[in-house]
């Protein structure tokens, strides 16, 4: 049993306000199911095509109907342009099952990618015809070692007339992921670092809708991240109980939260002074708890690191170094970012009252701000999450 | 003997950074690294002291401005 971990973004072309590109991802109870399609043109019109084509696709096929009659449905749905006389936009379909087999639908998309611990994979396709659309399949399967990426031609074109003079070329993007495909690099990543080079070979100025999806398998992973210590403190030892009961791993952050954990665990806390910064206090280990950090500040600066990681016209070189720092910010992100798919948020509400004196810029409604923001970030990460209040 | 500084968040954004940093040099300076260590600590309990600082069981509310005082009057009148 796999996760299927999947991550996509887009730039927009230069001067647009919406993407003529849309991805649609759906879970279903075996997997999931991506649609990455490109209407014609940019723009508005662009955008509706698109958004019709990989909606449609996402629900039919999810609710079982056939390649052929989703694509009849998307034939007649679609507008026709007033201009061309077309309606028309690309797609390209993938079902990912938690087996590791995947399912292909390609249909004027530049052709996938896909690439094994640095290697590429060779995919044998076969082509179809339905509805006068030539449409190639495949059939592979993907273990933890897999990459498997999706673009927009805006990604094989990149850089068309102004840095390159055939753009960037599938051959090119090729080469360029194969590092990607090594080790443990997240979809996050893999996508972000691609759309970073568009954006550098467009020289900032995109000259269409350039757009990424990686999917990848890996094990599925719990984080229970416990901060704050409970409201009552005659329940903190029930409650820390139940937590470290559940499945998954623990971090805590939170002075107080940790030294309360320490003492039901009945564990020394060592505190790793090489970790500290002037801006993060550093991390403590208490065994059996995966990370160890303090609270508010370190929060703050953790969601500011995932926020410019994910934001694909940040400097990717400063978004990088500032993820991999050894500092406690930096490694809550990494876990969050890396190794976790579920994250459960365990709120503790007690108020420390020297929180809550006025030139004390963290109180208790700065600090259960923060935790929903935490939450929201990760969530666009793509993670599963929940927030218990204790 | 060990000094205690605690790095929870009050203590942090009262200087606990500069505490630690100071100290460090204090000992070295006094060719005390043998007879005494720094430990941080999550949370010491008492933040309307911060930066909190625990010594020989006692303890201290310490600044960056008066660390050096700290020292002279407490941590070496002790220890040696």
């Amino acid at each position: 049993m796999y996760f299927v971990d999947t991550f996509y973004n887009s730039l927009n072309k230069h001067g647009e306000e919406l993407c003529g590109d849309h991805v649609e991802v759906a879970a279903v109870p075996d997997g999931k199911i991506m649609v990455l399609a490109d209407g014609m043109g940019s723009g508005v019109k662009a955008n509706i095509l698109a958004t019709m084509t990989s909606k449609i696709a996402v629900t039919m096929l999810r609710e079982g109907a056939s390649l052929e009659e989703t694509l009849d449905t998307i034939a007649d749905t679609l507008p026709v342009c007033n201009e061309r006389h077309l309606a028309y936009s690309t797609f390209t379909i993938i079902k990912a099952f938690h087996s590791g087999e995947v399912y292909v639908a390609e249909f004027d998309n530049p052709s996938i990618f896909l690439l094994r611990d640095g290697e590429e994979v060779s995919v044998e396709k076969i082509k179809r015809t339905i509805h006068d659309k030539v449409i190639f399949e495949s059939k592979f399967v993907l273990d933890e070692k897999s990459l498997l990426v999706v673009v927009s031609d805006g990604v094989v074109h990149a850089g068309v007339g102004r840095s390159l003079a055939l753009g960037w070329r599938w051959k090119n993007v090729n080469e360029f992921l194969k590092p990607l495909s090594t080790g443990d690099t997240a979809t996050l990543s893999v996508t972000n670092t691609v759309l970073n080079e568009c954006q550098k070979l467009y020289e900032n100025e995109p000259g269409d809708d350039t757009t990424v999806l990686a999917v990848k398998l890996r094990e599925l992973e719990t984080i229970n991240l416990f901060t704050g210590p409970p409201l009552n403190p005659d329940k903190d030892e029930d409650i820390i109980e139940k937590i470290l009961a559940q499945e998954g791993k623990m971090v805590v952050c939170g002075g107080t939260t940790a030294s309360i954990v320490s003492k039901k665990l009945g564990k020394e806390m060592e505190i790793d002074l090489s970790t500290m910064t002037s801006e993060i206090p550093p991390v403590g280990k208490i065994e059996g708890i995966e990370l160890v950090t303090e609270g508010v500040i370190t929060i703050n600066k953790t969601i500011n690191i995932i926020r410019n990681y994910m934001n694909p016209e940040f400097n990717r070189k400063l978004a990088m170094e500032a993820l991999k720092a050894n500092n406690a910010a930096a490694m809550l992100a990494r876990l969050l970012i890396e190794r976790c798919d579920k994250l459960n948020i365990w709120v503790g509400q007690a108020v420390n009252p020297v929180h809550q004196e006025s030139d004390y810029p963290m109180g208790i409604i700065f600090k259960m701000n923060q935790i929903k923001e935490l939450a929201n970030i990760t969530e666009k990460l793509g993670k599963e999450v929940k927030l218990m209040y204790i | 003997m060990t000094i205690q500084v605690c790095i929870g968040s009050v203590c942090h954004l009262k200087g606990s950074y500069d505490v630690i940093g100071q100290l460090e040099d204090l000992i070295e300076k006094n060719e005390l690294s043998e007879k005494v260590d720094i430990k941080a600590a999550f949370c010491l309990g008492n933040c309307v002291g911060a930066v909190c600082v625990k010594f020989n069981g006692e303890m201290y509310s310490v600044q960056p401005s008066n660390v050096g005082e700290f020292f002279e009057n407490v941590v070496k009148k002790q220890v040696i």
